[in-house]
C-alpha cells in the first residue's frame, strides 16, 4: 500500500490512522526572518519531522510526508483542490505500452540529478523497486502492485525503465514513483553506505541477491532516521525544488530551494516547518509568528480562527474524502450475530447531535453521512440516497423509545457492550454523547478512547471492541473501498484487511466483485448504490460525518489550496508566494 | 570556612546520589515501556519488539543493576538513550539552553523586584503602597500558572503587538499610569502631608507630560534613551548609589569619585560606539570587566583614606550601572529595526527563539527578549509574590531588634540603619528561600513551557513520564535537581558569610 | 511598630495578661481568636472559602446525596445558545437582561454538559485533594520535624537528610511520577500520594520550633522528671506548636490546590471521566477568546479557593504570632 493507497481510495488503516491522529494538514510561517521576509514562509505542524527516508513503514507519518513531498519527487502526485493522480512531468513521464501483460514505461528528465549531482537513473529506480516490491529487507509502507512486477531490467546511467505487471492492475497510473512516501531513494548514497559501488549495487538487486545489499538495508531502514540532528549533508540529497537546509530538534526545519533542481524554481525561497502543538498554533498565527495553519478543527480552534479572520487571517474549511462511522464487530461480542441489537444501537446513536455540536460550529453546512462510500459531491450520490431512502427513514435518526423498546423486546436491557476510538478531543467528544444516549436507551457501554487504538497492537485490529469509531481516508474511485466490505479469509489482525469488524455476506462479495469488473460508469454507480442500501440493511456499519478540514494563512501569502487527499495543502507548495 | 564549604559540597554530593537512586527507582516504575510492545500479535514481531527494547533498557535486569548502570554511564557524561533508541545527551543539549535561560530570567529578576518592593513595603508598613502590595502577592501566589500564562499570551502579546502598530497612548491610558507611578512616589516619601501631596502633583504633571511626548513621537515603536537621557540618569545614579553607601553630601569624595565614574561611562559610551554596533557577548563581558576595574581605581584615588570604601563602592555600582544604561540604550535603539524584521510584532508566543534568525548582537538579545519576555513574566509573578512576602516579614522582624534600635538610638541615619544593619541581616533567610524556591520555578517552566508551545526540557519529562521512560526523566532531574542542590549549596555558603555564628559552629 | 511586641506565653496552659493595655485574663485560645476576628482578610477568606464549599456541596450534592442543582455534570444535552452562559448579573437598565441564572449559568461544553455542574464537580475534587493533602503533608512533616527536632543527634541528622533528599527532587517531577504510578485508582489516593511528596516545608518549619521549645524550661523540668519522650512531644511540645501546624496546614492546602490543577493541566493529575478545575481549563484553554466562559470560570474558582485559604493562613499566623501585627489592643 504504498502512495496508492491513499488514491485508490483503500481504506488503509495506517492512513485513517494517521490522518485521525493528525488532521492536521499543513501550516504556515511566520513573518520576517530576514528583514520584512518576503522570501520565507512558515508553517506550522503539530508533530515532529524525524526522518529524511519517509518511504519506510515505521517513518511514513504526516509531518515527515509535509517535510519530504517536494525533496524527493517522483512521476506523480495528488494535486489539485479535487486531489487528483497528477503526473510530475518535470521529474519524468509514464506511459502504459502493452495491455498484455500491462506494461509501463517510466523515462527519467534527462537533466534529472541529486541536488550532489548524482543523475537520477536506473539504480535509483532498482532500490525503489527492491523496496517496493517487498523482495528485500527495505522497509516499505506498502507492496501492493509492485509485487507483481519484474525487476526492471535497466542498466547503470539509463534513465528509461519498465514495470511489467504478472496479472492486470487497474491502478498502475499511481503505482510509480511518486513525490514524498513513495519517492526514489538516492541508491548512490545507499550502495556507498553499505560499501559497495554502484555496479555492484545494481548487479546485487538484478541478481536478487538480497545477502550482498544488507549492509545497505541497514542503512536505509536506520540510517536517515534524525538523531538532534540532520545527518551530514551528503547522505540527504533532493530530487526535488527543495531541499533540507537546517534543523533544530522540537524547532523547526526549514527548506530552501535546491539550485540544482532542474526544473521550475518554488516562489518561495525558504520553507520554514515549524512544531507548534495544535492548541497554539492560531495564536501563533495572530501573531503572525507562522504563516499557515492546518489544525485538527475543534470547535473552538475554528471559533478562535473565524475571530481572527477580522486580523487579516484568511480560511478556508473544506469537507476531505476521510469520513467518520461506527463499525460492528461481526466476530465477536453482542453485536455479531444480533441485527436487533445493532437496530437498537443505530436508533440510540445521537448522529444529528453529534453533527450539531462538534462538526456544525467548524463547519455550518455540515449534514450527517447518510452514504458511506460517494462523497455528496460525487456523481452517484443521489442515487445512492433513493436507493436507500427506506432504511435512512428507518434508521436516519436517533429514537430512543424505539431502541429502548427493541432492547426489552430483546430482554438484552443492560447489554454491556466496548465502544473504542482514538483518544482526541472531537472523538471523546462524540463518544461521550453516544455512551450518554445509548446507556439512557438501555445499553451499559463502557467508553474507551486510546492513544494506541491504530497501532497494529490496538483495539482495532486486535478486534477487542463491539463498537469502533473512526475514519476511512475516501477517494473517488469505486474500486478504492472494495476489501472494506469483503468477507475476510480470516478474522485477524493480519487476515481481515480493511474489514475492521469482520462483516460478511455472500451477496455482498458478488457486488463487489461486479464493480471491479464493470467498465461503465453509470452502472457502477447503480451497483454502488445496492451496495450501500445493502450496507443499511445489514447495518453493518453507521456512516456519521465527513471529515472536515480547516486551514487559515496570513492575507499577504498567495496560492494556498486545500486539498481533500492525505496529502493536503503542501501539494503545491513551490506556487506557495507572497504578495 | 574552607572546611565548612568542603563539608557542605561533600553531604549535598551524597544526598543528590541518593536522590538520584530514588528517581531512577520510580522514573523505572512509572510505566511499562513496553506496553505498546506486548499488545503486538503474539509472534515474531511481538517478540522481536520486545527483545529490541528489553536490550535497550536492560529491563530484563533488576532495577538496581540498571541504575548503576546508568550511574556509571552518567559520570563519564552518557546519559543513555529513550525507549525507542534517541540519544538522550542530544535531547537535552536541544532543550537545556532554553530552560535554564527561562529559569534564571524568572529568578533573577523575581529576586531583585521582589527584594527591592519587599524592602519598600517594610520600610513603609501599613501605607497605602503596603496594603497594595501585600494584596498583590496575596493574588500572584493565587494563579495558577498555566490560566496567568495563557492570559498573557492573548492579551499582552497579540494585544501588545497590535497596539505597537499605532502606538498611541489614550489620554486615560496615560492619566492612569501617571496616576499610579505618582502614588507610588508619594507612598516612598517621608514627611509630611504636604510634601507627599507636592510629590503627587510633581510626579503626576511630570509623568503625563512624559508619557504624551513619547506617545507623540512615536517613540514606542522606536524607543532609544540617546546621550542626553543616558547622561541624566547616569548622574542621577551617582547620586542615588553615593547617597545609598555615604549619605547625600555634594563635595564628599564618593559622590566626587561616582560622578566621576558617570563621566567616564559616558563618555566611553560615545568612544566605543564602533565597538558598540554589533559587539559579542565576550566583548560586553570583558567591557563590564573593565567597567569595574576602572571605576574601582577611580574610588580607591578620589576616596582617599577616610572614604576608600564607600567611594569604591559608590564608584562601581555608578559605572556598572551607567555601562547597563548604554546597554540599555543599544538593545532599544534596535527595536525598531527588530520589530521590522518580526513584521512589526516584536512579542512573540511561541517557543525560545525565531527559526533561523540572523541579525546583529541586539537584534539577537531583542529575539530572546521578545520570546523569553512572557514565559519569564508569567514565571516571575508567582515567585515574586513569594519574595516580596517573605522580604518584607523579615525586615519587619529586623527592624524590631535590639541592635537595630540601638543604631538609631546612638544617632546612626536612617539610611545607614537600614543599609547597614537591617538590610543585611533581613536578607539572610531570603538565601534560604531562593534554594527553595529554584524548585519550584523549575516545575513552573515545565507548566510554563507547555503553555508556550516551547519543546524544551518540559516536553522531555512529561514524555519521559508518559512513556515510563526513565533515561529522559534523570537527564531532567540532573539538570533541575543539580540546580536546586547547587542554589541550596550557594545559599548555605552565603549564610555562612553573612552570618558568622553559622560558620563558626 | 516600634512597639513592644508580646509572644505568646510558651507554658502549655499559659494567660497572656501583659497583652498591650488589656486588663482582663484571656485565654491564649481566646487571644488567638480575637487577632483571628480582627483580621479582615482572614474573615473575608472564611467567608469566600465558607460560600465555595457550600456551594460546591450542596448545588451537586455528594455522592448519594443529591444537590439543589438540578443538572448533573455527566449529563450531555442539546446546546441552547450555541451554549453562552445564562447567568446575568446586569440589571435591565444598564443593557444587561436583568438578575437572572438561567437554565446554564455558566454555560455548555461541547457536548452540552451544563457547565456549573462541571465546574462545582471541578471545584470538589480539587478541594477534596487539598484537603488530603494538607493533612497527610501536614502529618508527615509534623512527625518528621518533632521527631527530628527533639531527638537531635542521628535521627535528626537521618531525618533531615531524607528531607534534603526529598527537596532535592523537584516537586512537579516528584509529583507527576506518583500521580501517574497511582494510576487512575480516584481522588483520594492521588490526595494521599501528593501528601507524601509536599510535606518538607512543615517539617523544616516544626523542627526549627521544636528545636527552640525543646531548650524551655518547662520541657527541661519535664525530661528531669522522667517524662517518656513520646509523653514530651506529645504532652509538651506539639500544644506549643499548634500555631505552626495549623498555619501549614493552610498554607499546604493553597499549594495542593494549585500543584493539583498544574498536574491535571499537564494530563498527570485526575484522569476522565473524573474532573478537577485544572483538568476543564486544560479541556478548554483554547476557548479564552471565543468562549471564555468556558476558560474564566474554572481559573476564578481556583483563584477563588486559593486566596482566601492564603487569608486565612495569614490571618491564622498573625493570631498565632502577632510579633509582626500591629499591637493595639
Amino acid at each position: 500500500m504504498r502512495r496508492s493507497r491513499f488514491t485508490s481510495a483503500v481504506a488503509m488503516i495506517a492512513g485513517s490512522a494517521l490522518v485521525l491522529s493528525a488532521c492536521a494538514d499543513n501550516g504556515d510561517d511566520a513573518a520576517g526572518d530576514d528583514g520584512g521576509g518576503g522570501d520565507t514562509i512558515t508553517l506550522a505542524w503539530p508533530q515532529p519531522f524525524d526522518s529524511y527516508n519517509n518511504t519506510t513503514a515505521g517513518a511514513n507519518s504526516f509531518a515527515n510526508g509535509v517535510v519530504m513531498e517536494w525533496v524527493t519527487t517522483g512521476f506523480w502526485h495528488f494535486a489539485g483542490e479535487d486531489g487528483q493522480v497528477t503526473p510530475n512531468e518535470e521529474f519524468g513521464t509514464y506511459e502504459q505500452v502493452s495491455d498484455d501483460p500491462l506494461t509501463v514505461e517510466y523515462t527519467i528528465n534527462e537533466d534529472a540529478t541529486w541536488s550532489d549531482g548524482e543523475p537520477i537513473d536506473c539504480d535509483d529506480a532498482l532500490l525503489w523497486w527492491a523496496q517496493q516490491s517487498g523482495e528485500s529487507d527495505y522497509s516499505a509502507i506498502g507492496t501492493d502492485g509492485v509485487e507483481d512486477t519484474q525487476v526492471p531490467d535497466c542498466e547503470a546511467g539509463d534513465k528509461e525503465f519498465t514495470l511489467e505487471y504478472e496479472q492486470p492492475f487497474a491502478d498502475w497510473t499511481s503505482n510509480g514513483p511518486s513525490n514524498g512516501n513513495a519517492a526514489m531513494m538516492p541508491a548512490h548514497v545507499v550502495a556507498e553506505q553499505g560499501g559497495l559501488s554502484s555496479e555492484e549495487f545494481i548487479e546485487a538487486v538484478k541478481a536478487e541477491d538480497w545477502e550482498a545489499l544488507e549492509d545497505t538495508v541497514d542503512f536505509f531502514n536506520e540510517g536517515w532516521l534524525l538523531d538532534g540532528a540532520l545527518p551530514d549533508e551528503e547522505l540527504i540529497p533532493s530530487s526535488g525544488p527543495y531541499k533540507l537546509d537546517s534543523y533544530q530538534e522540537g524547532q523547526h526545519v526549514t527548506l530552501t530551494y535546491n539550485e540544482e533542481y532542474w526544473g521550475e524554481a518554488p516562489e518561495t525561497e525558504t520553507i520554514v516547518i515549524r512544531e507548534i502543538p495544535e492548541e497554539e498554533q492560531v495564536q501563533a498565527l495572530e501573531n503572525q509568528e507562522v504563516d499557515i495553519i492546518n489544525p485538527q478543527p475543534t470547535v473552538d480552534i475554528a471559533n478562535q480562527i473565524e475571530a481572527a479572520e477580522a486580523a487579516g487571517i484568511e480560511s478556508a474549511v473544506e469537507n476531505q474524502y476521510s469520513y467518520e462511522h461506527l463499525d460492528f464487530n461481526f466476530n465477536d461480542g453482542p453485536f455479531a450475530e444480533s441485527r436487533e441489537l445493532r437496530e437498537a444501537f443505530a436508533l440510540c446513536v445521537p448522529r444529528q447531535t453529534i453533527v450539531e455540536n462538534l462538526i456544525q460550529p467548524v463547519m455550518p453546512e455540515a449534514e450527517t453521512k447518510d452514504i458511506r462510500n460517494i462523497a455528496p459531491w460525487d456523481p452517484g450520490f443521489d442515487e445512492a440516497i433513493d436507493r436507500s431512502s427506506e432504511w435512512l427513514d428507518e434508521y436516519g435518526e436517533q429514537d430512543l423509545e424505539r431502541s429502548r423498546q427493541i432492547l426489552e423486546d430483546e430482554d438484552a436491557v443492560g447489554t454491556e457492550i466496548r465502544l473504542e476510538t482514538l483518544d482526541n478531543e472531537r472523538r471523546n467528544n462524540a463518544g461521550t454523547l453516544i455512551t450518554e444516549a445509548c446507556e439512557e436507551a438501555g445499553f451499559e457501554v463502557e467508553f474507551d478512547a486510546s492513544a494506541d487504538f491504530f497501532d497494529t497492537s490496538g483495539g482495532l485490529s486486535q478486534g477487542t471492541f463491539d463498537v469502533a469509531m473512526f475514519a476511512w481516508i475516501g477517494s473517488s474511485v469505486l474500486s478504492g473501498w472494495n476489501s472494506t466490505y469483503r468477507s475476510p479469509e480470516e478474522c485477524s489482525a493480519e487476515g481481515k484487511g480493511n474489514n475492521m469488524g469482520c462483516y460478511s455476506d455472500e451477496e455482498m462479495d458478488q457486488m463487489l466483485d461486479d464493480i471491479l469488473r464493470q467498465s461503465d460508469q453509470d452502472e457502477a454507480l447503480s451497483i454502488a448504490a445496492d451496495i450501500e442500501e445493502k450496507l443499511w440493511a445489514d447495518l453493518a456499519t453507521i456512516p456519521l460525518y465527513q471529515h472536515p478540514n480547516i486551514a487559515a494563512w496570513q492575507q499577504d501569502v498567495q496560492n494556498i489550496v486545500m486539498n481533500p487527499t492525505q496529502t493536503g495543502l503542501v501539494w503545491n507548495m513551490p506556487e506557495w508566494s507572497r504578495e | 570556612m574552607l572546611a565548612f564549604i568542603a563539608r557542605r559540597l561533600f553531604v549535598s554530593a551524597l544526598v543528590f546520589l541518593a536522590a538520584t537512586a530514588v528517581v531512577f527507582v520510580m522514573a523505572a516504575n512509572v510505566g511499562d515501556p513496553l506496553a505498546e510492545a506486548r499488545q503486538l500479535p503474539s509472534g515474531q514481531a511481538q517478540e522481536a519488539a520486545i527483545a529490541e527494547i528489553t536490550e535497550r533498557m536492560n529491563l530484563d535486569e533488576p532495577v538496581f543493576v540498571r541504575y548503576f548502570r546508568w550511574l556509571g554511564s552518567a559520570l563519564t557524561g552518557d546519559l543513555g538513550v529513550n525507549v525507542t533508541g534517541q540519544s538522550v545527551n542530544a535531547m537535552l543539549e536541544n532543550a537545556v539552553g532554553a530552560t535554564l535561560q527561562l529559569v534564571l530570567a524568572a529568578t533573577v529578576l523575581s529576586i531583585v523586584v521582589g527584594i527591592t518592593i519587599g524592602v519598600i513595603s517594610a520600610l513603609r508598613q501599613y501605607s497605602g503602597l503596603d496594603l497594595s502590595v501585600t494584596f498583590a502577592a496575596f493574588l500572584f501566589y493565587s494563579l495558577p500558572l498555566f490560566w496567568v500564562a495563557t492570559l498573557l499570551k492573548q492579551f499582552v502579546a497579540i494585544d501588545l503587538n497590535n497596539w505597537l502598530a499605532d502606538p498611541k497612548l489614550a489620554l486615560w491610558v496615560i492619566g492612569l499610569i501617571a496616576l499610579f507611578v505618582a502614588l507610588f512616589c508619594a507612598a516612598l516619601v517621608v514627611g509630611d502631608r504636604r510634601s507627599r501631596v507636592t510629590t503627587f502633583v510633581v510626579a503626576f504633571v511630570a509623568m503625563c507630560a512624559l508619557l504624551w511626548a513619547l506617545s507623540e513621537t512615536g517613540w514606542f515603536a522606536d524607543p532609544g534613551l540617546g546621550i542626553f537621557v543616558i547622561s541624566l540618569t547616569a548622574v542621577a545614579g551617582a547620586i542615588g548609589f553615593t547617597t545609598l553607601f555615604s549619605g547625600l553630601d555634594w563635595h564628599s569624595p564618593p559622590m566626587r569619585a561616582a560622578m566621576a565614574a558617570a563621566i567616564a561611562g559616558i563618555a566611553s559610551a560615545l568612544l566605543l560606539d564602533p565597538v558598540l554596533r554589533d559587539p559579542n557577548l565576550a566583548t560586553i563581558a570583558l567591557l563590564a570587566v573593565i567597567t569595574a576595574g576602572v571605576c574601582f581605581a577611580i574610588g580607591w584615588l578620589l576616596g582617599g583614606e577616610l572614604y576608600r570604601r564607600s567611594a569604591v563602592q559608590s564608584a562601581v555600582f555608578t559605572g556598572l550601572f551607567t555601562g547597563a544604561v548604554i546597554f540599555t540604550d543599544r538593545l532599544l535603539q534596535s527595536f525598531a529595526s527588530y520589530s521590522d524584521m518580526k513584521g512589526g510584532r516584536p512579542v512573540s508566543t511561541i517557543g525560545s527563539g525565531t527559526p533561523n534568525f540572523q541579525g546583529t548582537f541586539w537584534q539577537s538579545g531583542l529575539d530572546s527578549v521578545g520570546h523569553l519576555a512572557l514565559p519569564t513574566l508569567a514565571l516571575m509573578l508567582i515567585s515574586l509574590a513569594t519574595y516580596t512576602r517573605y522580604t518584607r516579614a523579615s525586615m519587619l522582624e529586623v527592624m524590631n531588634q535590639d541592635y537595630v534600635r540601638t543604631a538609631r538610638a546612638k544617632g546612626l541615619p536612617e539610611r545607614a540603619v537600614v543599609t547597614r544593619h537591617s538590610l543585611r541581616n533581613g536578607l539572610i533567610p531570603i538565601t534560604t528561600l531562593t534554594a527553595y524556591d529554584i524548585g519550584t520555578v523549575m516545575g513552573g517552566a515545565v507548566v510554563t513551557e507547555t503553555v508556550f508551545g516551547w519543546r524544551a526540557m518540559g516536553r522531555m519529562l512529561l514524555d519521559g513520564i508518559n512513556q515510563g521512560d526513565p533515561m529522559p526523566i534523570m537527564a531532567f532531574f540532573l539538570v533541575a535537581g543539580g540546580a536546586i542542590v547547587a542554589f541550596n549549596m550557594l545559599a548555605d555558603i552565603a549564610y555562612g558569610f553573612l552570618d558568622p555564628r553559622i560558620r563558626l559552629s | 511598630m516600634r512597639r513592644t511586641r508580646t509572644k505568646p506565653a510558651q507554658a502549655p496552659s499559659g494567660t497572656d495578661a501583659v497583652q498591650g493595655m488589656g486588663v482582663r485574663t484571656r485565654t491564649q485560645g481566646q487571644l488567638v481568636l480575637r487577632r483571628f476576628i480582627r483580621h479582615k482578610g482572614a474573615v473575608a477568606g472564611m467567608i469566600g472559602l465558607g460560600a465555595i464549599v457550600l456551594l460546591a456541596v450542596t448545588s451537586i450534592g455528594a455522592g448519594p446525596i443529591p444537590g439543589w442543582w438540578p443538572k448533573d455534570f455527566s449529563s450531555t444535552g442539546t446546546l441552547v445558545d450555541g451554549g453562552k452562559p445564562t447567568l446575568s448579573l446586569l440589571p435591565g437598565f444598564l443593557g444587561g437582561s436583568g438578575l437572572q441564572i438561567g437554565e446554564h449559568p455558566f454555560g455548555q461544553d461541547n457536548v452540552g454538559r451544563d457547565y456549573f455542574a462541571l465546574t462545582m464537580r471541578g471545584t470538589q475534587v480539587s478541594l477534596v485533594i487539598a484537603f488530603i493533602v494538607g493533612i497527610v503533608a501536614t502529618f508527615v512533616g509534623t512527625l518528621v520535624g518533632a521527631v527530628a527536632g527533639y531527638f537531635r543527634g542521628k535521627s535528626e541528622a537521618a531525618l533531615m537528610r531524607l528531607t534534603d533528599l526529598v527537596i532535592t527532587i523537584p516537586t512537579l517531577l516528584f509529583a507527576g511520577m506518583v500521580a501517574v504510578m497511582a494510576g487512575d485508582r480516584g481522588i483520594v489516593v492521588l490526595g494521599l500520594v501528593l501528601g507524601l511528596v509536599t510535606w518538607t516545608p512543615t517539617a523544616r518549619l516544626i523542627r526549627g520550633e521544636v528545636l527552640s521549645i525543646r531548650e524551655k524550661e518547662f520541657v527541661i523540668a519535664a525530661r528531669s522528671f522522667g517524662t517518656s519522650a513520646r509523653r514530651i512531644i506529645v504532652k509538651h511540645i506539639l500544644p506549643n506548636t499548634v500555631g505552626i501546624i495549623i498555619v501549614s496546614v493552610t498554607l499546604a492546602i493553597a499549594s495542593a490546590i494549585i500543584l493539583e490543577s498544574a498536574l491535571s493541566f499537564l494530563g498527570l493529575g485526575v484522569q476522565p471521566p473524573d474532573t478537577s478545575l485544572g483538568r476543564i481549563i486544560s479541556d478548554y484553554q483554547n476557548a479564552l477568546t471565543v468562549r471564555p466562559w468556558l476558560f474564566y470560570w474554572p481559573g476564578l474558582f481556583i483563584i477563588g479557593i486559593v486566596l482566601s485559604v492564603n487569608f486565612i493562613g495569614d490571618g491564622l499566623r498573625d493570631a498565632f504570632d502577632p510579633r509582626q501585627n500591629r499591637v493595639r489592643d
